[in-house]
């Protein structure tokens, strides 16, 4: 029933790259074909006429929201809060590996 | 004496000292502990009452939440192990408000990992059972709260749902379940899945309930940008009211159907006919474009939101994302990549506004729009892993709605031929909800609903 092209090892990979996962073998041939399977699905969008219609990015109706000048920021946390999950914390700082 | 009662029961003999908040909460962790082994909806439990608000809408009221909630000091997974220590050090909003109405917390309950699924079969803590036949799924992502209110492990819960995540579980496990309009509840603190579409709303079993939870969690928060600032209504004092509706029939919403489940949406139909609502043909765009504009947008949105869990701050690397996970997160880094944005996401934001203009049109004419939250009922364990977007095929009947932001209720109407609940499905226009509870309350008086969420508890073994 297939009409695209089931995408190559290398575009899997290529793809996997780009979203920061690791696939195992048997991931990249179940990864081909479901996703070959699924954008063969979605196409049915192209039935419909959408020339001229403009796209959502948001149902509700709402544009530039900011905080009131002077409002409290009760959102933020305390360094202890916001360190609270780390597992490598230092001088109130994140340990991350070297990459340079 | 507690067995069975809603929030509005169990109030009421808190309210006159009948029986005390220790012991309504500990009737119901009595009941997890003997039965939660076999169903597994709650992946945390709480040990005691805590609340200190005597006089709220919800006070010493144990309520069941899916564990996408963060609860401050309380482990909070999203069931994903990528998370599988993370203590939020912020409570969200939704559980805030709860706090406020005096609710206790009783525990965080299991779903799909992420909400990514229907069948809560993705969680890497193990599937939860429906508690109608444990061979079955509970449905999804908030198979967990469903599961639980169903069999009465917590007289009601919180869910979330991207598309039918609240509507389906509800259905499948034989109770009630209201997606609100996007943007009337809070999704500050609900660890995201399609941050466009994300919605928490109630599972409850009765109508009743729905909309006391919805009166306590619904409301503008400065912390979340999207949510609106349309007045917040009495819902339960509007429920009450008596008022008669315009309900559109689509045969677009009618095809595919499991017989059964036709059978009981034509009787529900001619019962609403006979509560003197009036009925009205309409048609609507197939849901099946619905599908594939969720796939595009919630995919993308889905790796958007994924991109942040990178284990450097907190939780596990990124090697402990489950298959599905993965599998959206590809999906979506195709659809938004180069060459392909305007092709499949760009098309899918357009057709998306071709939805809401179709229900826009429609809702001049009537009040309601109804159908069924699934084709079929409860499938039996296993069944979905089989296809790679079953999940958005059987929810094909709830994209609609989320696509579009308008809220929704699912309401247990029978059981079929396997003695599995079977439930119709109200659509209305934005910020409706105390019409939509309205009728819904309607249809319950004059049905209680064929008996389905007494016969839950009666038949859990």
């Amino acid at each position: 029933m297939s009409d695209t092209k089931k995408l190559t090892k290398e575009e899997v990979l290529h793809l996997a790259k780009l979203a920061g996962l690791e696939l195992s073998d048997s991931e990249i041939e179940k990864n081909s074909e479901q996703l070959s399977e699924t954008i063969d699905f979605i196409k049915n969008l192209e039935e419909l006429d959408t020339k001229g219609v403009a796209p959502t990015n948001s149902v509700v109706d709402l544009s530039n929201v900011t905080f009131e000048d002077g409002e409290k920021n009760e959102r933020q946390l305390s360094p202890d809060e916001a360190f609270s999950n780390g597992k490598n914390v230092k001088n109130n700082a994140f340990v991350v590996e070297r990459i340079i | 004496m507690v067995l069975g009662k809603t929030i509005t029961e169990i109030r009421n003999l808190l309210k006159t000292k009948k029986i005390s908040r220790e012991e309504v909460f500990s009737f119901f962790i009595k009941r997890i502990e003997k039965y939660n082994p076999n169903i597994n909806a709650f992946l945390t439990t709480l040990r005691k009452p805590e609340s200190i608000v005597s006089d709220g809408l919800l006070s010493g009221i144990p309520l069941a939440v899916k564990d996408n909630f963060c609860t401050k000091g309380i482990r909070t997974t999203a069931s994903a192990k990528v998370l599988d220590n993370f203590i939020p050090p912020y409570e969200s909003t939704t559980t805030s408000r709860l706090k406020l109405a005096g609710y206790e917390l009783l525990g965080k309950t299991n779903m799909d990992a992420w909400a990514h699924g229907s069948s809560t079969e993705t969680s890497d803590y193990g599937p939860t059972k429906n508690p109608w036949d444990t061979s079955r799924s509970p449905g999804g992502s908030s198979g967990g709260t469903a599961a639980a209110v169903s069999a009465y492990l917590a007289p009601a819960g919180i869910g979330s749902e991207t598309a039918g995540s609240i509507r389906q579980p509800a259905s499948w496990s034989g109770v009630v379940g209201l997606k609100p309009t996007y943007g009337r509840v809070s999704r500050y603190g609900v660890i995201a899945m399609g941050s466009s579409l994300d919605c928490p709303g109630p599972i409850t079993r009765s109508v009743e309930d729905a909309a006391i939870i919805l009166q306590a969690i619904a409301g503008k928060d400065p912390h979340d940008a999207t949510s609106a600032s349309v007045p917040v209504e009495d819902y339960v004092l509007k429920m009450k009211e008596k008022k008669t509706y315009t309900i559109g029939i689509a045969q677009e919403y009618f095809e595919g159907l499991d017989e059964d489940i036709k059978k009981s949406l034509e009787e529900a139909i001619k019962i609403f006919e006979k509560m003197g609502f009036k009925t009205k043909k309409i048609s609507l765009l197939s849901p099946q474009y619905s599908i594939s504009v969720y796939t595009i947008i919630q995919r993308a949105e889905v790796m958007s939101n994924l991109a942040r869990y990178d284990g450097i701050r907190y939780g596990n690397p990124r090697s402990f994302f489950g298959s599905e996970a993965k599998r959206r997160g590809m999906l979506g880094t195709y659809t938004l990549s180069y060459g392909y944005y305007d092709a499949f996401f760009k098309k899918a934001q357009k057709v998306r506004t071709l939805i809401i203009n179709d229900f826009k049109r429609v809702f001049k004419d009537v009040d309601f729009i109804i159908g069924t939250p699934t084709p079929i009922t409860a499938l039996k364990l296993g069944e979905f892993e089989k296809y790679s977007f079953f999940g958005e095929l059987m929810d094909k009947f709830n994209e609609p709605a989320a696509m579009s932001g308008i809220p929704a209720i699912s309401l247990p109407t029978g059981l079929d031929r396997n003695d599995l609940p079977m439930s119709i499905h109200l659509m209305a226009n934005y910020f409706r909800e105390s019409d939509l509870l309205n009728a819904s309350y309607q249809f319950e008086k004059e049905t209680d609903f064929m008996g389905v969420i007494k016969k839950g508890i009666a038949n859990l073994k």
